[in-house]
């Protein structure tokens, strides 16, 4: 191998998590995966190998591939893996040359062995709480800086000494209600169970594998629950000593509800819904002034349901043509249906104490069908020659890949009531649909060679032409060459006397060029799109073109540099592994800004060049006899830097009161975008001296740099303020055995990484949001030296982006313990068991962060923080092996 | 056996040629501007989809926001800059309209770039199409004339390159344009149309007079608004307030806006312009007491001169249309409720206890409607931009500066005046300057909170004076003690500075990628 791989083993990929991806976190270097958590059904991770290298958030997905044909890493059932490789460097990704410029994940499944008949069964039921509960101000301290935030703005105390005497005395929590309850109310513990049986067996002729998992999981918010149901069988015939057949067959059925509203849920946790009951003795629900209630929308505002079902074959065929030249030949195809229910209920609740109302006056039924099919073709044909030590292996091939997809949405209101769920049962007046169909294709040939000479000396050349429809002319097809080179010095003759100790030095070294398809669809078509319009109650049609078309768009090309080293001692029971990879991505895709007189929208071009650079080191040691342990450590580094945007440059998104990024010469791709600032006010002369945000600012505001020095803050004073890309990201496991018990305990980390908090968190309390404890620290003439601002009622300039509200902190959470004993196989094989064996594992059970005094989990993105919480799972499981 | 084997490697080896006409794909939703612009029909297409262009009820409404009548709710953000005089060219509420008007413009150029194009025999229809076209290009034209001056005059699509280095024209050149494009598009027009909301002759010709008023052009703007007076099939609908509400929609009185439809083409004017208590995001306009005290007493009496105004009960015996276009406390909201927003009722709507409430105590009342108060963001209510009452108020002001005051220019204050509804006194002729000042009033009164007083502001050369001070909100008798109080918001003053605000700058970003666009005075 002279290209870089991290590999894991079935054995370390968690099964107990209710996520493929999420198992993978922490155990290879250079694969950054942030695990946003997500509802169940629907969770959301971001994996990016070796940084970004697009401007387009999107775009910079690793590609991954299920024995070899695209597929959602999400779903694939973990009891299924027989191992997960991620390939890094241009020559690993090459053999994916036009869509492995991100790197590629490459997820094996586990195929029949042969052998007797063996049965596995492996189950488990565990519980998830939320792990991260923000802690709100306490109720009279939060009344009290509310009227000194309104005093603040010359207004009157909004809660008079009187009332807050009359709160503090009264024991009737449903007419003076605690000021915010919703987590204790919204979230509560939820089960999750698993059950995945398989059999396999064969001989030398027919040898198969057969799975099913059934997978179900409550959502710690009241609304949520997904379920999956899910069959496999990979099959292998040796229909003749020359011609070996397999073919597998998948079929996933996955369900995913949680409330039409379940936005709403999120954000009104902790905005718009302050002192109000969640929900009254006789189940009526509390109402806030501006409306919300979030337990009432998770469980009255109506449902989202979603259906995926998924079928995949794959049939693929060897034959050794004569000695040491083989054809291989794959037919895969891929169908994927979703459906997507919505339907949002009518309802109108009132609180019965203060008759604030909420009122939805229609219902709507939102029916939308999303139907993809996949065909690949892989053609192959292989020579494999060993004379003496040299050992030479030539591959060439075609593939193709034939994609289509159809969408159709419909919509329907006013509905009889909440129970009539069909759409024929809507208003006609209403109706309103939409659909479409694409269809995109890859095609390409390509060759490989690899020598290996007495397995000390390495050389592999790839070479990829490819060719894609979302390109036209002369820019559809394109070239990728990869070259990679390893030395094995341990095997050297000279070696010998050291190789008791350095058991295993390789030299490795790759370069290639990579490809990214990333421009959307008929991109270089002019064309004109619809329009509508009404007269007079009648609606028409209408056509426009609304984009400059780009004929000239061609693929994103990354050229990449590996070098490393495997070092191993000890008879390889300590193992290094450094990678030094410096990548640099041409023709990156980006919306030009273009003048608006022109009067259309940007079209995508390849203008800008991204670099990425860094190091992955691994270590790993292992040992023991009747204790036997298995550490390793990763960290790795990425630093991207964009070296050119064609004049674009630069270019800023985002809102002020939200988080607010700059694309720029000289910046990481996405970074953030604000005012820096220097402490608080403290005094009326400072304030009359400096230069202002507002010119309302008065001693306890913050207090931002005039960074140009020109007596204004405005937009000029705006720098970038870092990425929000993790700092140094580490993991450390360890699996152990003794006996008959074995424990395994995974660490995952970042040394720092930056994230803005905006919304009710940078708010502290200016307006109708949730109101952290921490902020209870607010300047004062008494308190000058305040970690927080002055409180304002709806005063929103010291709110705005700046470094005063990003954290800038690590963490590291323990990801998995778990503990296993294997019944002694003398007492189960009296019942023809195999093995069995029972664990318990707790995942996420405490985080040591910088952010644990926000109440905010560390994977969550910069933002108000309004998504559905990660969870931590407590976990008892059963292996059993027939 | 080896036969079967160099089959199997033929067939292994043919497998791979195959075609590539696989990767060329043609998209299924879209249609190739190659094979468009054949019939009537696509001119009609075409021309439809650039009514979507004209201004919705957020552009329109808000500009009353930069005058004397009414401050924008919300206190952060660009809008609220361009009020107090402190935005720069950054200004994203500024280069949104911008942006906003040239996409229109390049619709229309993209049609008549190729309307020539379409051979038929309809000819009359084509031209009709045509006529809508320059009407709404002019249109565009004459609101980045008046706001930004002189720009760029282009009549054809252009290239991005052309859009990095075209320069600006002369102000006079733009409003020229206007002029002559309205003067080609009037004859291909008809007075009538059985799409209501068409652009029609009577429409191309009100937009003239608008632009002619607002250059000083008093001749030709009063020539405009006669020819509709004398033969366009307008009049003054019979309800003042029915103007604005779903059973008004497309009255005899309106001649040119932006029509909508619920749930399929919608606007959410309730959402953004009613008060708290409706359940949307709370007022964007909260209307000033300036425009409170402009309406006269129904004796036509200003309320400094009549003894019938009492201060106590400041809205008795008022001009009907401050009950028609102001909320305030003690009227009825939209979903029957009372509208009350003095400190201590203990609604919704009270003053200064949340962020959403109207920040003097007063909200519009134009555009909202019973209908919409169950979906607030899903409303058809048209907007109207032009209506028959100002053609008259602007033919009545053009003579008075003209000096031309006759009959015909009181008859046409008095018709807005008498109308059903509204009744209040009519006017007798005066000198120029008293005439002036009522036909300033009368547009003041009428045209209130319709988005309309920001160009008259700037062109009566009044805007520095209009805009200054603190915002004064509503009078009100305190509940508790029964003292009158009002409400002054000394922290966020209008600001106007003469002359820079009265062109606003030519967007940074802009002028970055086109250093030709020279800058406005004063600005960055």
């Amino acid at each position: 191998m002279t290209s870089s791989v991290g590999v894991i083993k079935s054995d370390n990929i968690l099964t107990s998590s209710n996520s493929t991806v999420k198992s993978l976190q922490g155990l290879v270097p250079g694969l950054a995966i942030v695990d946003r958590g997500g509802a169940p059904g629907r969770n959301s991770t971001v994996m990016r190998i070796r940084g970004n290298t697009s401007l387009q958030d999107g775009n910079n997905e690793a590609l991954i591939l299920v024995d070899g044909i695209e597929q959602r890493i999400e779903d694939v059932n973990p009891n299924d893996i027989e191992s997960v490789s991620i390939l890094k460097d241009a020559a690993a990704t090459s053999i994916y040359g036009s869509r492995a410029a991100n790197g590629v994940i490459m997820v094996t499944t586990k195929r029949a062995t042969g052998g007797k008949l063996s049965v596995n069964y492996n189950g488990y039921y565990g519980f998830q709480n939320v792990i991260s509960k923000p802690k709100h101000m306490e109720s009279v301290a939060y009344m009290r800086q509310q009227n000194i935030a309104h005093n603040n703005v010359g207004q009157a105390d909004a809660y008079p000494e009187e009332y807050i005497q009359e709160w503090m005395h009264s024991g009737d929590r449903y007419k003076y209600p605690l000021v915010n309850t919703w987590q204790d109310a919204v979230f509560r513990t939820a089960p999750q169970q698993n059950h995945g049986l398989t059999v396999s067996g064969g001989n030398d002729l027919v040898k198969g594998i057969m799975s099913l998992r059934y997978y179900d999981q409550d959502g710690i918010i009241p609304g949520f629950n997904s379920d999956i149901k899910e069959m496999r069988v990979n099959t292998d015939f040796n229909v003749t000593s020359k011609l070996k057949i397999s073919l597998d067959a998948n079929y996933r059925l996955s369900y995913a509800m949680e409330p039409a509203e379940a936005g709403e849920i999120y954000r009104t946790l902790k905005h718009a819904a302050q002192f109000t009951v969640p929900q009254y003795e006789d189940g009526s629900y509390g109402i806030s002034g501006q409306g919300n209630n979030p337990l009432m929308y998770a469980k009255e505002s109506g449902t989202n349901e979603n259906y995926k079902r998924l079928f995949f074959g794959n049939l693929k065929a060897d034959y050794e043509i004569i000695d040491g030249l083989k054809a291989s030949l794959q037919y895969a195809y891929k169908v994927t249906n979703d459906k997507d229910k919505t339907f949002r209920n009518v309802y109108s609740f009132t609180d019965p104490e203060t008759n604030y109302k909420k009122e939805v006056q229609e219902n709507k039924l939102e029916e939308n069908r999303f139907d993809q099919m996949e065909y690949t073709t892989n053609v192959l044909l292989e020579y494999n020659k060993t004379f003496g030590k040299h050992n030479l292996t030539a591959l060439g091939g075609f593939s193709r890949i034939v994609n289509k997809y159809t969408e159709i949405k419909t919509s329907r209101t006013g509905f009889y009531n909440n129970d009539v769920t069909s759409m024929d049962m809507g208003s006609t007046a209403t109706m309103s649909n939409s659909g479409f169909d694409t269809e995109w294709a890859l095609q390409s040939w390509f060759g490989r060679v690899n020598y290996n000479y007495d397995d000390r000396y390495l050389l592999e050349a790839n070479v990829w032409y490819d060719g894609s429809s979302r390109f036209t002319g002369s820019n559809q097809y394109a070239f990728f060459p990869s070259f990679s080179a390893g030395w094995r010095l341990s095997n050297e003759a000279f070696w010998s006397d050291i190789v008791e100790t350095v058991s295993n030095l390789k030299l490795r070294a790759s370069w290639g060029e990579t490809g990214n398809q990333s421009a959307g669809l008929y991109s270089f078509y002019d064309s004109y799109s619809t329009q509508k319009y009404a007269f007079g109650g009648v609606l028409v049609d209408g056509y426009k073109q609304t984009v400059q078309a780009n004929k000239d768009l061609k693929w994103e090309s990354t050229k990449q540099l590996n070098i490393g080293v495997d070092i191993g001692l000890f008879n390889n029971r300590l193992n290094f592994e450094f990678d030094y990879y410096r990548k640099k991505t041409d023709g990156v895709l980006l919306e030009l800004p273009i003048p608006q007189i022109v009067g259309l929208d940007a079209p995508y071009q390849n203008a800008a060049i991204v670099e990425n650079k860094g190091f992955e080191l691994s270590v790993g040691y292992r040992g023991g006899t009747t204790f036997k342990y298995d550490l390793s450590f990763n960290i790795s580094n990425n630093w991207n830097k964009i070296l050119d945007m064609a004049g674009a440059s630069p270019i800023i998104q985002g809102e002020t009161f939200n988080a607010y990024y700059i694309k720029q010469v000289g910046s990481p791709v996405k970074s953030f975008y604000g005012l820096k600032t220097d402490g608080l006010f403290q005094t009326e002369e400072e304030i009359a001296n400096s230069a202002l945000y507002d010119p309302n600012t008065k001693p306890g505001d913050v207090k931002y740099v005039d960074l140009n020095n020109d007596g204004v803050i405005d937009s000029n004073d705006f720098t970038e303020l870092g990425t929000d890309y993790p700092f140094l990201p580490f993991g450390l496991s360890g699996n152990f055995s003794y006996k008959n018990f074995d424990a395994r305990l995974t660490f995952q980390g970042v040394i720092k990484q930056k994230a803005r908090i905006s919304g009710a968190l940078a708010e502290f309390g200016n307006y109708a949001g949730f109101v952290l404890d921490i902020f209870e620290d607010y300047w004062t003439e008494d308190n000058p030296g305040a970690r927080f601002p002055r409180p304002s009622k709806s005063v929103d300039y010291n709110s705005v982006m700046s470094d005063f509200w990003l954290i800038d902190c690590g963490y590291l959470r323990m990801k998995e313990i778990t503990i296993g004993y294997t019944i002694p196989r003398h007492i189960t094989q009296k019942w023809h068991i195999d093995r069995l064996r029972v664990y318990v594992t707790g995942n996420n059970l405490f985080t040591i962060s910088g952010y644990n005094e926000w109440g905010l989990d560390p994977e969550m993105p910069s933002g108000r923080y309004d998504y559905f919480p990660q969870t931590k799972v407590y976990t008892l499981g059963l292996n059993v092996t027939f | 056996m080896k036969k079967r084997n160099y089959i199997a490697l033929l067939a292994t080896t043919l497998f791979c040629f195959s075609c590539s006409d696989v990767l060329e794909t043609i998209p299924s939703n879209k249609l190739s501007s190659e094979i468009y612009w054949k019939t009537v029909k696509d001119a009609e297409y075409a021309a439809n989809a650039i009514y979507d262009k004209i201004e919705n009820f957020v552009q329109i409404l808000e500009a009353d926001n930069w005058t004397d009548i009414a401050h924008h709710n919300f206190y952060g953000g660009d809008h609220v800059h361009i009020e107090k005089g402190i935005a720069s060219s950054q200004n994203g509420t500024m280069q949104g309209y911008w942006a906003h008007y040239w996409k229109g413009i390049r619709l229309c150029n993209d049609f008549m770039a190729n309307v020539d194009k379409i051979e038929t025999e309809e000819t009359d229809e084509l031209n009709k199409y045509i006529g809508e076209v320059k009407t709404l290009r002019a249109y565009f034209y004459f609101r980045l004339a008046s706001l930004y001056g002189g720009v760029p005059l282009l009549t054809t699509p252009i290239t991005i390159e052309e859009g990095r280095t075209v320069a600006r024209d002369t102000e006079a050149a733009i409003w020229k344009f206007v002029e002559d494009e309205l003067d080609e598009a009037v004859p291909l027009l008809p007075w009538t149309t059985n799409q209501a909301g068409r652009v029609t002759k009577g429409a191309a010709l009100a937009i003239k007079a608008k632009a002619m008023l607002y250059i000083g052009e008093w001749s030709k703007a009063a020539t405009a608004a006669k020819n509709i007076m004398d033969n366009g099939p307008y009049d003054l609908y019979h309800s003042y307030p029915g103007l604005f509400t779903y059973e008004g929609e497309n009255n005899c009185e309106v001649i040119f806006g932006h029509q909508f439809l619920k749930d399929t083409y919608s606007n959410s004017v309730m959402h953004q312009f009613a008060p708290r208590s409706l359940g949307g995001n709370g007022p964007d306009v909260a209307p000033l007491l300036t425009l409170v005290e402009a309406y006269e007493m129904k004796d036509g009496k200003k309320i400094t001169e009549s003894d019938d105004y009492d201060e106590r009960n400041p809205y008795n015996n008022r001009d009907p249309r401050l009950s028609y276009s102001v909320m305030v406390p003690g009227d009825i909201l939209p979903n029957g409720a009372i509208y009350d927003s003095r400190p201590g009722s203990g609604t919704q709507d009270e003053y200064a206890t949340n962020f959403q409430v109207s920040t003097t105590g007063f909200t519009t009342k134009k555009y909202l409607n019973p209908e919409d108060v169950g979906n607030l963001s899903n409303c058809g209510i048209n907007l109207i931009i032009i209506r028959y009452a100002e053609v008259l108020l602007t033919y009545a002001e053009a003579k008075i500066e003209m000096n031309e005051i006759d009959q015909s220019v009181v008859d046409a204050i008095n018709a807005i005046r008498e109308r059903t509804t509204v009744e209040m006194p009519p006017i007798s002729i005066g000198s120029q300057a008293e005439m002036r000042e009522r036909v300033r009033h009368e547009r003041l009164v009428e045209l209130a909170l319709e988005g309309v007083r920001y160009l008259d502001i700037k062109r009566w050369k009044i805007a520095p004076q209009a805009c200054t001070g603190p915002l004064r909100g509503m009078t009100y008798i305190d509940i508790v003690t029964g003292e009158l109080k009002s409400i002054i918001d000394n922290t966020h003053p209008k600001g106007f500075s003469d002359p820079k605000h009265y062109y606003w700058p030519i967007p940074y970003s802009e002028r970055l990628m086109n250093p030709n666009l020279e800058q406005n005075p004063e600005w960055d």
